[in-house]
């Protein structure tokens, strides 16, 4: 049987720190150790922390995605962005430890003329694998006024992300959910952007920011599904 | 003249003089920077190897196409303290159209302007590929040379493949659900620099849905060939040779603004004055009979 090619990502979008029980970064460690990559987007604003901005690029350090510090406005490219760029860096690391057992060299010490193809061969390979990105979105009471924009943002995501020639597939996790639950898969892996749209409808703001708990059940919702796969 | 940093080339060995920061983009930043003979270039830096590299290919794929940069090498460098990989491109005396929002550039400037870079846009087309991040920062208006000219080609793919770069207001899939790969999409990104630049505003998805602004142009006091355009533009009804067909005829008719008999000013004096002179003669011709 072929193995597909899978590139697997969490995305965390959270415009503060975590206030909920457990330590994030010691989760994004667990979870970067199963070949996960986590990547963080922090919507700033007048009144963020250093603390918060500090959070989120820790957790995107340790799980060997990609951080970015936007604001609101921007955060739909931003998604798109962080996406593209951690697919990029992930290729990019396997394609550089290839080559530093065949040729023990990396692609940025070989001239620009040699490189060239290696370049082409990782772009293409980024437009063909499958993706799966599982959309950690900060429902605290702090979104309210931001959570309509982001589900537009995440909508488009897709819609973008669609125009690649590999699956891509996304799926949403809403934290916390509600004053009990600390997090809720509010959709599960979908391409299909009407079932998203209708998914997303039910999103409301309220309570704290359980990241820990969150990035947990992120871990969870992948780990119970993709084990055929070859990961990258 | 005070550089701010030298640059030299990790394998070709040249030496480029920086004088400043000229913009930032999404990937790196670009510089204007000379060489020893004082010759002025673009460099443009960049981490990110993938995405300059295929900048530069398509440079020099597209090279045939006026309006694009000239790209010279590509090469690594020490540059305002990081190590980085840059293009040396010329450098192009210009402002972007997103500064001529805030000059009134007349209707049929506008149109003409659309018109040439459509054109651009469908040699690119006609090969294979889409430049995906259509945007006014991306159009300048070369003062020298006194022509149109295209930048940043990191988001140039082929087509069939992915969306790379791109801005939401000139992106068909951040305004509708139902997405289009093709050059439905590339005649919307076009249409919406035209809607920009009649409005004088970039309208934001996030923000604002079609419909408000098909709303706004149905209310507005454009002639209705202009109207039609840009609503047919938005829905995505056109590929590139109806809607350079219908610019085109916009242009020829002259058909600008709503009022048949007074298309501007120069109208309104011709027929004021006019009604003037019958005015004045009617009004001497009654003093003779009633004298
Ligand atoms: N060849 C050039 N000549 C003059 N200015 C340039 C040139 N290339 C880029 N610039 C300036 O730098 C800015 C950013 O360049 P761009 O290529 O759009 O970067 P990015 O791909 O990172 O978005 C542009 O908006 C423009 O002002």
């Amino acid at each position: 049987m072929e193995k597909e090619v899978l590139f697997k990502q969490i995305i965390l979008v959270t415009d503060g720190e975590s206030n909920g029980e457990g330590d994030p970064i010691e989760i994004a460690n667990m979870i970067s150790e199963q070949g996960i990559t986590i990547s963080t987007i922090g919507i700033i604003g007048e009144n963020s922390s250093q603390k918060s901005k500090y959070e989120v690029e820790q957790i995107a350090k340790i799980g060997r995605g990609v951080c970015e510090l936007t604001e609101l406005s921007k955060l739909q490219q931003t998604m798109q962005m962080v996406t593209q760029k951690s697919i990029y860096q992930t290729i990019q690391t396997a394609v550089n430890k290839e080559l530093k057992s065949i040729i023990n060299t990396e692609v940025n010490d070989l001239n620009p003329n040699s490189r060239e193809k290696i370049m082409d061969l990782m772009d293409n390979l980024s437009d063909t694998i499958n993706l799966k990105c599982i959309i950690l979105l900060d429902t605290s009471k702090s979104m309210t006024n931001k959570i309509n924009i982001a589900k537009k943002s995440i909508l488009s995501l897709l819609n973008i992300l669609n125009s690649r020639e590999g699956k891509s597939e996304i799926a949403v996790i809403a934290f916390p959910h509600i004053e009990r639950e600390n997090y809720k898969l509010i959709c599960d892996f979908t391409e299909d952007i009407s079932l998203l749209k209708e998914s997303l409808s039910i999103i409301t703001t309220s309570g704290m920011t359980p990241t820990a708990e969150a990035l947990e059940g992120a871990l969870q919702i992948l780990d119970g599904k993709l084990e055929s796969c070859l990961v990258l | 003249m005070k550089y701010i940093d030298v640059v030299k080339g990790k394998w070709n060995k040249n030496i480029y003089y920086v004088e400043n920061c000229i913009g930032q983009g999404s990937v790196g930043y670009v510089y204007k920077v000379v060489n020893k003979r004082g010759e002025k270039f673009a460099l443009k830096s960049s981490e990110d190897l993938i995405s300059l590299t295929k900048e530069y290919k398509m440079l020099n794929k597209f090279s045939y196409i006026s309006a694009i940069p000239k790209a010279y090498e590509l090469d690594d460098g020490y540059i305002q303290g990081k190590n980085i990989h840059f293009i040396i491109m010329e450098y192009i005396e210009g402002i972007s159209l997103k500064k001529y929002l805030l000059n009134n550039i007349s209707i049929k400037k506008t149109l003409s302007i659309i018109l040439i870079i459509t054109e651009i846009f469908q040699q690119i087309y006609d090969s294979g590929y889409i430049y995906w991040d259509i945007k006014l920062e991306n159009i300048l208006v070369d003062r020298i040379n006194m022509s149109i000219r295209v930048i940043d080609f990191g988001g140039v793919s082929k087509i069939g493949q992915s969306i790379k770069e791109y801005t939401p207001t000139y992106n068909i899939h951040c305004w509708r659900d139902k997405p289009y790969y093709d050059d439905k999409s590339l005649i919307f990104s076009i249409n919406m620099i035209l809607i920009s630049l009649l409005y004088n505003k970039e309208f934001n998805p996030l923000t604002n849905s079609i419909q408000d602004i098909i709303y706004k142009i149905k209310t507005s006091d454009f002639n209705d060939g202009i109207k039609k355009l840009l609503i047919n533009g938005l829905i995505g009804d056109y590929n590139i040779e109806k809607y350079k067909y219908t610019v085109k005829k916009i242009i020829q008719k002259n058909m600008f603004s709503k009022s048949k008999y007074c298309s501007n000013w120069i109208d309104a004096l011709y027929w004021g004055s006019i009604g003037m002179f019958i005015f004045f003669i009617i009004f001497t011709v009654k003093m003779y009979i009633f004298k």
